[in-house]
């Protein structure tokens, strides 16, 4: 089923980049329109974290080209309308979550109003930690802390949220729960979403579009489009049909 | 002879009984305060430069640092008499100096140990690196600037004394120096109590109610 999209949101074009001798991208392109869900799936090890990071500008590239909303990225200028979650929760031991959410609007807009309190409880209670704003981290289970930092991403309210394997490391249950929690988070806010991940199943179930990247040097192999109606089921027959073909395409060994 | 302990205290009374008494002590303290507040901006500065430049590492590590931490307290007191005579800024700027190594060691330690991945984090939110200096890096250097206070403090109460020995014309060293001149030991015994007990004082009182208070936080 086609789905109706907006217009692009952000443009790669030709993205090469190298740790010395070691090419880690070779000729990287897609584009991503207005409300899509993103998957870019590659084994580990390849390049996709450094795409992602190179659009948040936190490695450089050596060739190519990255336009946002159709203006080309320089060096400057996009932040405030993107957020990144890592694969690592990254908050701050000595802050409350409360804190660390508010610590993204602090570093944006280096003060924050007491106007701003009900920004950060709405970001607390849309990944469900209302109850523990007062926590510490090291007080959180690990799928906690990443609600946390998933909130400290949404606080600032971003048209564009990178997330890099946010799921990794997480017992089942709670991936699965997460899943279906960023997936209704991305939709109430109408973002434009880049999903960083390893794991087929996961990037199926998740993702309008699949960008399938190869092993290094990292070249798109091909963009799967998913074209499953949401609410999806993990159970579908469908999802296990292209989860078959990803791995071929990857070379694995066929599933029984 | 010797005075005992009675005498002792009696001349540690007398001494908290005139308003020149507490006088000295506030005007030592005021001292030790300055000069541990001079001393830790100065090391600090030169503990966390290093992390932005190549050149900054390269003098703190082979001038700056040496510079300190070679020279005797006793030295710079000399000096200093030299250029300031016998005034405030002698005992303060021999604090400073006696300090000033602690902090750039607990510092530089501290810097090192910075979770990159946490900046990198605060990279995404803002381009603003003063921000991310505030609101990131310097809170997780706060347990070193913590024990170079601790250690800082004790420090700073020895060369106080030593600097208003020879360096100023007020303080309990000067008064140290004054009843030992005209041969009144008790009240050099006085005087020694009197710096014992705000040494403790501050360091069991304070600094264990700072630590309990507000480093908690920082323990993970």
């Amino acid at each position: 089923m086609e789905e109706v999209k907006g217009k692009e949101v952000l443009r790669i074009e030709g993205l090469h980049k190298r740790f010395g001798a070691l090419v880690v991208l070779d000729d990287v392109s897609f584009d991503i329109c207005q409300g899509e869900f993103i998957c870019a799936l590659g084994p580990s090890g390849c390049g996709k974290t450094t795409i992602l990071r190179i659009i948040a500008q936190l490695a450089y590239l050596d060739e190519g080209r990255i336009f946002i909303h159709g203006n080309e990225l320089i060096t400057d200028g996009y932040l405030n309308d993107l957020s990144v979650v890592f694969q690592e929760p990254r908050l701050l031991y000595w802050r409350t979550v409360e804190e660390n959410v508010k610590l993204a609007l602090e570093l944006k807009r280096g003060r924050v109003s007491d106007r701003d309190e009900a920004v950060v409880s709405k970001a607390l209670s849309m990944v469900g930690l209302s109850d523990f704003g007062d926590a510490f981290p090291h007080e959180l289970s690990g799928g906690m802390k990443q609600r946390a930092a998933l909130a400290r991403a949404l606080v600032t309210e971003p048209s564009i949220l990178l997330m890099d394997e946010p799921l990794t490391g997480l017992d089942l249950r709670t991936r699965e729960d997460l899943q279906d929690e960023i997936l209704r988070i991305w939709k109430e806010r109408d973002m434009t979403a880049i999903f960083v991940t390893h794991d087929p199943l996961e990037a199926i179930y998740m993702a309008d579009r699949i960008i399938v990247l190869s092993d290094r040097p990292t070249k798109v192999k091909e963009v799967l489009k998913v074209s499953l109606n949401r609410p999806r089921n993990r159970d579908d027959k469908r999802i296990k049909e292209l989860e078959k073909y990803i791995r071929e395409l990857f070379g694995y060994k066929k599933l029984e | 002879m010797f005075p005992g302990p009675i005498e002792t205290v009696y001349a540690f009374f007398s001494i908290l009984a005139t308003q020149d008494g507490w006088y000295q002590i506030g005007v030592t303290c005021y001292r030790v305060f300055i000069g541990t507040l001079f001393g830790s901006c100065v090391g600090a500065l030169c503990g966390i430069l290093p992390r932005y430049s190549k050149m900054a590492e390269y003098a703190v590590r082979s001038v700056v640092y040496p510079l300190f931490e070679s020279i005797p307290a006793l030295c710079w007191v000399l000096v200093f008499v030299v250029w300031f005579g016998l005034s405030d800024v002698t005992p303060i700027l021999a604090i400073s100096t006696a300090v000033i190594p602690f902090f750039i060691i607990n510092i530089w330690e501290g810097v090192k140990e910075l979770d990159e991945t946490l900046i990198e984090m605060a990279h995404t939110c803002t381009r603003n690196r003063l921000r991310i200096l505030r609101k990131v890096i310097m809170p997780m250097l706060y347990p070193y600037a913590f024990s170079a206070f601790k250690t800082s403090f004790e420090v700073a109460w020895k060369v106080v004394i030593l600097g208003e020995v020879f360096g100023a014309a007020c303080g309990i060293g000067y008064m140290l120096w004054i009843s030992y001149e005209v041969y009144a030991i008790e009240y050099v015994f006085a005087w020694t109590l009197c710096c014992a007990i705000i040494i403790i004082v501050f360091d069991y009182g304070l600094f264990n109610y700072i630590d309990r208070r507000y480093m908690r936080r920082w323990k993970r």
